[in-house]
């Protein structure tokens, strides 16, 4: 049984279609990635996932049936507006959103401290939210998100001004709370934390999918039968089988002739005695895939209007 | 249900808590309640008036020498002048006097005084508060001599006649003492007590809502509570707290009656009618939920608090339509306006109160006020209960009149 189920849903604001059809499915036990450009209607689609808004069209089934408010506190959110009470102490805001997520006053004063302490925020529950830097306040909105022990972690942007060492703390306790079996949506710009996190994707644009699957099949499907390889030779102006040499830095992007394999290439390098120190087939970075497909997905739409 | 208790008890801890709150619910009433203890204990023989406690301690120790060229006055009577003012034989004699500092200054009443009036009053700094009250005891020395040193006569004059009134209908009359100033205090106090009250708790909830919009902390409510638990949760948690403040407010006053009572002749007396004390507390919380709940109203379509304070002026119009009416409303309290406006839901829990504060009020029309006031509170209730959807609180429009009337009254 998936976690989240959503189908063919549609949400509008006046004129403003804001998502036309979705649909996808979140596994147990997976970090999702949920991908778009802005105003492509993953917040929307979020929002509809937390039964914050009626969809006109399609159904949202988490844990196997509608939203119901049990199942509402077992989930974790994180919105992009990241929202914490500014004139009131950090330990106050946390407190009071963890009691409307059903938490006892026991509960909560058993856990805060842990949370706080694993963020290295103990020392500054005292203090008012805007005395907190933006990190900090970060990390605060996580504690609220996670305080609870939800089953379901919903989380927008949540690198978004934390440095280097509390993005890797954060990267580090999603995949804890991976492994623990929790499932995690992500939506994100940052398309290198979903390729290091995300085990499987969907790409929304204009309210509808792109693109939805498994993160190594995606790259596997638009990897071209190009491949990198390094090398302390120098290469020869022309290999047999190979339609175009570029150098990337350490690298050199060869492009097999058409309808050559890679395999071809290798052997062909080989035959050449050309010393190899890496040869692999050239996969697609998540970025290079996300432009192509919304650029492909925009041209698609201007074409047919 | 536990989230509206939890959104409740959240808003009255953080409204309480605030120092603002503090200061304002324990300095409004302590002010005057220390100014009113001191000047009791300063003045704890009780004989003194507001005005004479003031005027003596900016006034001169000193008597005052009075020079009579016109020979009408010839008696100079303790229990009235309280020694302050002296018989001086001439000018010369005062003016050495006065520059030995064993005079204030001195008074030389014209030989012709009968036909001019003319008074010198001669002294070395004029002091225009401590000179109304020394030429006030001068006329009323002057005058018990014109009447021929007759204390009875003099007395007399002083207070020429008590009235007694009598009423045709009791019933509906207003019968406050005509002749006393300060019953009409009360009613103005109550007015004012309830019209402040209700504005400023209500006008609190445009905040309560609004700054869940600055702070942005909206969504992440709405993933926890219902929409209806918000709104009902911040309305009964500043609610409580407006009543706290208002009992200390209250017992505030009461306070300031007493120590008021007890030294300043002017406070003597007055006391709180008891119908204002049983119908007081309804009338503020049924009038908080209906402007409460309208403010609430405006926070939840406004987009941030700014905008929300702005468009709440049109709320807040019968209100400040009373204050402009008040001499009227407490000049004619049994007057069809008066008595219209005071089962007028909009503006009864503040005309009816000071209707209550300053006499009798018909059964039946407290029974309509009340009634009207409730069904009202219960359909506005409701109504705003309308605004308070996910995509009306996310949703950054700007605040419109037309769209807030009809989602109250025709729905979403």
């Amino acid at each position: 049984m998936d976690t989240i189920v959503v189908e063919h849903i549609a949400k509008s604001f006046g004129e403003t279609q804001a998502v036309k059809d979705v649909s996808f499915s979140v596994r147990p036990g997976e970090i999702f990635g949920l991908l778009g450009p802005n105003g492509s209607g993953k917040t929307t689609s979020i929002r509809v996932i937390l039964d914050i808004y009626q969809p006109e069209k399609g159904t949202v089934e988490i844990l196997g049936g509608p939203m119901n408010e049990e199942k509402l506190n077992q989930i974790g959110y994180l919105p992009e507006e990241r929202g914490l009470y500014q004139d009131v102490e950090l330990s106050r805001n946390l407190t009071y959103l963890a009691t409307l997520k059903n938490m006892t006053r026991e509960e909560i004063d058993q856990k805060l401290p842990v949370w706080l302490e694993r963020f290295d925020l103990s020392d500054h529950q005292k203090k008012k939210t805007k005395e907190l830097s933006k990190g900090m306040q970060q990390k605060a909105q996580l504690i609220a998100a996670l305080i609870h022990d939800p089953e379901i972690i919903i989380i927008d942007e949540p690198f978004t001004a934390l440095d280097p060492v509390n993005t890797q703390l954060v990267k580090d306790l999603l995949i804890d709370l991976r492994d623990e079996g929790r499932t995690i949506m992500m939506s994100t710009h940052q398309m290198n934390q979903v390729e290091q996190l995300c085990d499987r994707l969907v790409l929304i644009d204009h309210g509808t999918v792109l693109l939805e699957g498994d993160l190594k099949e995606i790259q596997t499907q638009f990897a071209t039968n190009q491949v990198l390889i390094q090398t302390d030779s120098e290469l020869p102006e022309n290999i047999k089988g190979v339609q175009s040499i570029q150098e990337e830095g350490l690298y050199y992007r060869l492009t097999p002739a058409d309808g050559l394999s890679p395999r071809v290439v290798l052997q062909e390098l080989i035959d050449q005695r050309i010393s190899l120190s890496s040869f692999e087939i050239a996969t697609p970075t998540l970025d290079e895939i996300f432009i192509k497909v919304v650029s492909e997905g925009r041209n698609g739409n201007e074409e047919d209007n | 249900m536990d989230n509206l208790k939890n959104v409740l008890k959240f808003e009255f801890l953080n409204i309480i808590t605030r120092r603002s709150f503090l200061l304002t619910v324990i300095l409004v009433p302590l002010i005057p309640a220390v100014i009113l203890g001191a000047l009791g204990f300063l003045n704890d023989d009780q004989t003194q008036t507001i005005g004479e406690i003031f005027t003596s301690e900016v006034a001169n120790p000193l008597p005052i020498g009075v020079v009579d060229q016109s020979g009408i006055v010839k008696d100079y009577p303790d229990w009235l002048t309280g020694g302050n003012l002296v018989e001086v034989e001439d000018e010369s004699t005062a003016r050495q006097r006065t520059a030995d500092a064993q005079l204030e200054g001195f008074f030389v009443i014209s030989p012709d005084y009968l036909e001019n009036g003319q008074v010198t009053y001669i002294k070395p700094e004029i002091n225009m508060i401590t000179e109304i009250v020394q030429q006030g005891a001068l006329d009323d020395l002057i005058n018990y001599n014109l009447m021929g040193s007759d204390q009875r006569l003099y007395l007399r004059y002083q207070n020429p006649v008590s009235y007694t009134y009598e009423y045709l209908d009791p019933e509906t009359a207003d019968t406050r003492d005509q002749e006393t100033f300060q019953f009409f205090v009360v009613p103005y106090a109550i007015m004012m007590l309830f019209y402040i009250m209700i504005l400023v708790s209500a006008s609190l909830m445009i905040n309560a809502v609004g700054k869940d919009k600055d702070n942005k902390t909206i969504e992440i409510l709405l993933t926890s509570a219902k929409p209806m638990d918000l709104f009902l949760g911040k309305l009964l948690g500043h609610g409580a707290a407006s009543l706290l403040q208002m009992a200390a407010w209250g017992g505030g006053l009461v306070l300031i009656m007493n120590l008021g009572g007890n030294s300043v002749s002017f406070l003597e007396g007055l006391q709180l009618p008891t119908q204002v004390i049983a119908l007081g507390l309804p009338y503020f919380i049924l009038g908080f939920f209906l402007y409460g709940s309208l403010m609430a109203g405006v926070g939840a379509l406004a987009p941030n608090m700014r905008e929300g304070s702005q468009s709440s002026f049109i709320i807040t119009l019968p209100l400040i339509f009373l204050m402009l009416m008040i001499n009227q409303l407490v000049g004619q309290p049994n007057s069809t306006l008066t008595a219209f406006l005071s089962i007028f839901p909009l503006t009864s829990s503040v005309v009816m109160m000071t209707r209550l504060a300053i006499g009798s009020v018909p059964l039946w029309q407290i029974a309509l006020s009340l009634t009207v006031l409730i069904v009202t509170v219960v359909f506005i209730v409701r109504g705003v209960s309308n605004l308070f959807s996910s995509q009306t609180l996310l949703s950054g429009e700007k605040f419109k009149m037309k769209t807030f009337f009809r989602t109250i009254f025709v729905g979403r």
